[in-house]
């Protein structure tokens, strides 16, 4: 049984870190509720953006961004975190990654986040370049340095495909691969009425880098909310647990008192009948 | 005259949201205008200025380019 001194360092510990997982807790909600806030303002704009595109490629027929290339490879960005204390999010991901990366006909992995990178490098996946600009600074500008890189890509004619993997805060957190190039012509809306300015060819020159863009920064800010929620909900495990251990350790520490208090009276007594 | 409903998204927030009766831009071969009743459009917006009249007043915004989509007397433009 452990003596007082080593239970009161053991409350003093669990209590330090008990404060720690406090104050990660309430940074990750902090995040999440202002990237909650920017996932709702840019939903709106990457509606309008999906709308207005599929108007648009559904008239014109045959463009390069609805066709494959003729690549041999697809690309993949897989989104996940390059900071630990989170649960199972990262493994998570490079579990779910690995298996549809292996699916895919000569893939060409690019990864955000540092941990997810180390995972699937360690399943024998080759990583292509980090952007793990991505999860530190999923702004607009990350958004669009990104989109532009792979856009590039495919219309270089180097990859046939673009696909980002990560955790879709939208739908539960749940994993899913989300295939952002070539684009896909909806049918139907080839039956709007719309007339463009002033050609469909000319407007889909501005149209899509900015549509695809706004894809990949719904992707990246669902990704960062997932998280921050899984970190958050971590966070919040840990200091319950911390809670309960305390509440133990405290019972404990008061038994253990206890104990050599009556002990010590009992010798005192005992003596005192002996003389 | 007749009022249309009229928005400016940018990928971070609503620049404008609000009814008007016309609304004049830079398109790329000209100016262009928008009444209420117009007949569904999209179109490319240059980059210049957007000028937004309501009876209030006028307004006038100053954008890099974007695309603008307008059915049913409601207008929105998308910031590039």
């Amino acid at each position: 049984m452990p003596g007082i001194k080593e239970i009161k360092n053991r409350i003093k510990s669990v209590g330090d870190t008990q404060k720690i997982t406090g104050a990660m807790y309430l940074v990750a909600s902090a995040k999440l509720s202002g990237a909650k806030s920017t996932v709702l303002s840019h939903r709106a704009y990457a509606n309008e953006c999906s709308l207005i595109l599929s108007s648009a490629l559904a008239h014109s027929p045959g463009s390069v961004y609805t066709q494959d290339n003729g690549a041999d490879t697809q690309a993949v960005l897989v989104i996940g975190s390059d900071r630990g204390l989170c649960g199972d999010y990262n493994k998570n991901i490079a579990k779910f990654a690995s298996q549809k990366i292996k699916e895919l006909k000569n893939p060409k992995v690019y990864v955000s986040g540092g941990r997810v990178k180390s995972l699937l490098t360690a399943s024998g996946i080759v990583c292509e370049e980090d952007f793990d600009i991505a999860v530190k600074k999923p702004d607009n500008e990350t958004a669009c340095e990104i989109a532009d890189y792979f856009m590039n890509l495919f219309t270089g004619g180097a990859v046939s495909s673009f696909s980002v993997i990560f955790a879709d805060f939208a739908d539960k957190s749940r994993l899913c691969v989300k295939k952002l190039l070539p684009f896909e012509a909806d049918e139907e809306e080839r039956e709007s009425g719309y007339d463009f300015l002033p050609d469909t060819a000319t407007l889909l020159d501005t149209l899509i880098p900015v549509s695809f863009r706004s894809s990949v920064r719904s992707c990246i800010l669902s990704a960062f909310c997932s998280e921050q929620n899984t970190r958050m909900m971590a966070m919040k495990n840990a200091n319950d647990n911390a809670g309960d251990l305390l509440a133990e350790l405290r019972l404990e520490y008061n038994h253990t008192r206890q104990n050599a208090i009556t002990e010590e009276i009992a010798d005192v007594s005992g003596e005192r009948k002996i003389t | 005259m007749k009022e249309f409903n009229f928005k400016i998204l940018s990928p971070d927030r609503v620049i404008f949201e609000g009814k008007c009766t016309s609304l004049v831009f830079d398109a790329p071969d000209g100016k262009y205008g928008i009444l209420a009743d117009h007949s569904p459009v999209i179109s490319a917006v240059s980059e210049g200025e957007l000028t937004v009249t309501s009876p209030s007043g006028t307004q006038t915004f100053t954008l890099p380019g974007g695309i603008l989509r307008f059915e049913n007397n409601e207008g929105t433009v998308v910031v590039s």
